[in-house]
């Protein structure tokens, strides 16, 4: 007997014996088994699939590695081609939630779909009054109650720690201008600053400002920024509570002549 | 910015309430995404059910609570998106029938044949191989069943050791020591035939 031999034996009960595979497990055995919650009978009828379901069985490989799965050969690449974008993600997801909530206002609804109706709610009062919050503080600004009056201010959001929406464009035409920078969540730290890093490099530290307090609704107000520290071009604005790296803006200054 | 490839090796692993759900989709997308890609989907369909399952992920968040669930309900979803997927796609459906591991199997419909094919046209040693086949095959039938699921996951499936300590849930050793045993069984029901041949 040769290994091969003793391979293809094996292979050809195998094949037999998969021809009477009874269904797959559903994820919620797959799962149940691994956390170790069946049955030993229950356990043993799964073990006996796996030996017969290459399928099955790489799913309990992957669930027992997960999340730190590694791709396997065969797999289409590179990683980064296959992750959707978190933007188009999140539209659909805003997308989605006023339509459910309109149709779940019909008749009476079961508590898990109230729950939603809620959530969906809650998410629409927040967003009216986060809109109105950030509106009062444009206004403010503009007053020259929070910062210096006359001078424009621009709007940077992040989408997440390291996720740069794209690049935005600053074009001022005055001596200073203010930022207002949205962070997804600033949690709470001691000390929050903000260091502009040259956009070609990505290394020069060009300007740093410490001490930096968010709004409660966690807006980062930067007011009063001379066109003279930032130098026209591409920077990286990189947020930090304490050492942890908050968000990155990408933004490109130019500015046009003082009338 | 990171490189996307090295996004969700973290090794803290906050809970639900303290991640926002950019951060929730940065920590997990990539697993899923290489979860769906291990199943032999093609790009597009990797990048539409992965975000089939933050949808739905992201959907149920308000209801989780525990870190420890978090983990294995994304992957939940995963794997029943996985599921839905290979009922309703044409392509999935036609991998999961065929099913990777049934392709040599077709080939290698006569063994001897296989074994024989570059030795020599002998009849009588192509009896013999035939018949020390069938034999295997009897014996193979005749092991219990964690001795046999063992051997399966071994030689038909190819495992390391390490991969059918996961998939089994018992120690290494003892997958090892299963492996002795039927290689000892083996050898009893085919006598000197057996050969050297370990697993």
């Amino acid at each position: 007997v040769t290994e091969d031999l003793l391979r293809n034996a094996t292979r050809k009960v195998a094949a037999t014996a998969r021809r009477h595979l009874g269904p797959h497990p559903s994820p919620e055995e797959l799962i149940a088994y691994q956390a170790g919650e069946l049955s030993s009978v229950q356990e043993e009828r799964l073990q006996a699939h796996f030996a017969l379901c290459p399928d099955c069985t790489a799913t309990v490989l992957d669930l027992g590695a997960f999340p730190n799965l590694e791709l396997r050969v065969g797999a289409p690449g590179p990683l980064k081609d296959l992750i959707p974008d978190w933007q188009s993600v999140r539209e659909r997801l805003s997308e989605e939630e006023p339509v459910d909530a309109m149709a779940q206002t019909r008749g009476s609804l079961p508590w898990r779909e109230k729950l939603l109706v809620a959530v969906a709610a809650s998410f629409f009062l927040a967003t009216v009054g986060l809109s109105y919050r950030v509106n009062t503080l444009e206004q403010r600004l503009v007053k020259g109650e929070v910062a210096r009056g006359n001078v424009p201010l621009f709007t940077l959001a992040a989408e997440g720690v390291d996720r740069i929406r794209g690049q935005e464009q600053v074009s001022v035409s005055s001596d200073r201008f203010n930022l207002m920078l949205f962070v997804a969540n600033p949690g709470s730290y001691k000390d929050y600053s903000l260091e502009a890093v040259s956009g070609r490099d990505q290394r020069s530290v060009i300007w740093r400002l410490e001490n930096l307090v968010p709004t409660s609704e966690g807006i980062f107000l930067i007011s009063d920024v001379s066109r003279r520290e930032l130098p026209p071009g591409p920077y990286l604005l990189r947020l930090y509570g304490g050492a942890k790296r908050l968000a990155e803006y990408q933004v490109l200054f130019q500015y046009d002549k003082i009338p | 910015m990171d490189d996307p490839d090295s996004m969700g090796r973290h090794d803290q692993k906050p809970a639900p309430g303290e991640m926002t759900p950019a951060e929730l989709y940065q920590r997990y997308a990539p697993s899923v995404a290489k979860f769906f890609a291990n199943r032999q989907f093609s790009r597009e369909q990797v990048q539409d059910l992965t975000q089939d399952t933050f949808l739905s992920v992201l959907r149920g968040l308000k209801g989780l609570r525990s870190r420890e669930r978090l983990e294995a309900w994304v992957f939940k979803i995963a794997a029943n998106k996985w599921r839905n997927a290979c009922r309703d796609w044409t392509t999935a459906r036609s991998y999961f029938r065929e099913g990777v591991a049934d392709k040599p199997l077709e080939a290698e419909e006569d063994p001897a044949a296989t074994e024989d094919r570059h030795r020599s046209d002998n009849p009588l040693r192509i009896t013999l191989i035939r018949e020390e086949h069938r034999l295997l095959r009897e014996a193979l039938a005749e092991l219990s069943p964690p001795l046999q699921n063992v051997v399966l996951l071994r030689l038909d499936q190819n495992l390391s050791y390490e991969e059918i300590s996961t998939v089994l849930r018992i120690p290494t050793g003892t997958v090892k020591s299963r492996l002795n045993s039927a290689v000892r069984q083996l050898r009893d029901a085919l006598g000197h035939a057996y050969g050297e041949v370990s697993l």
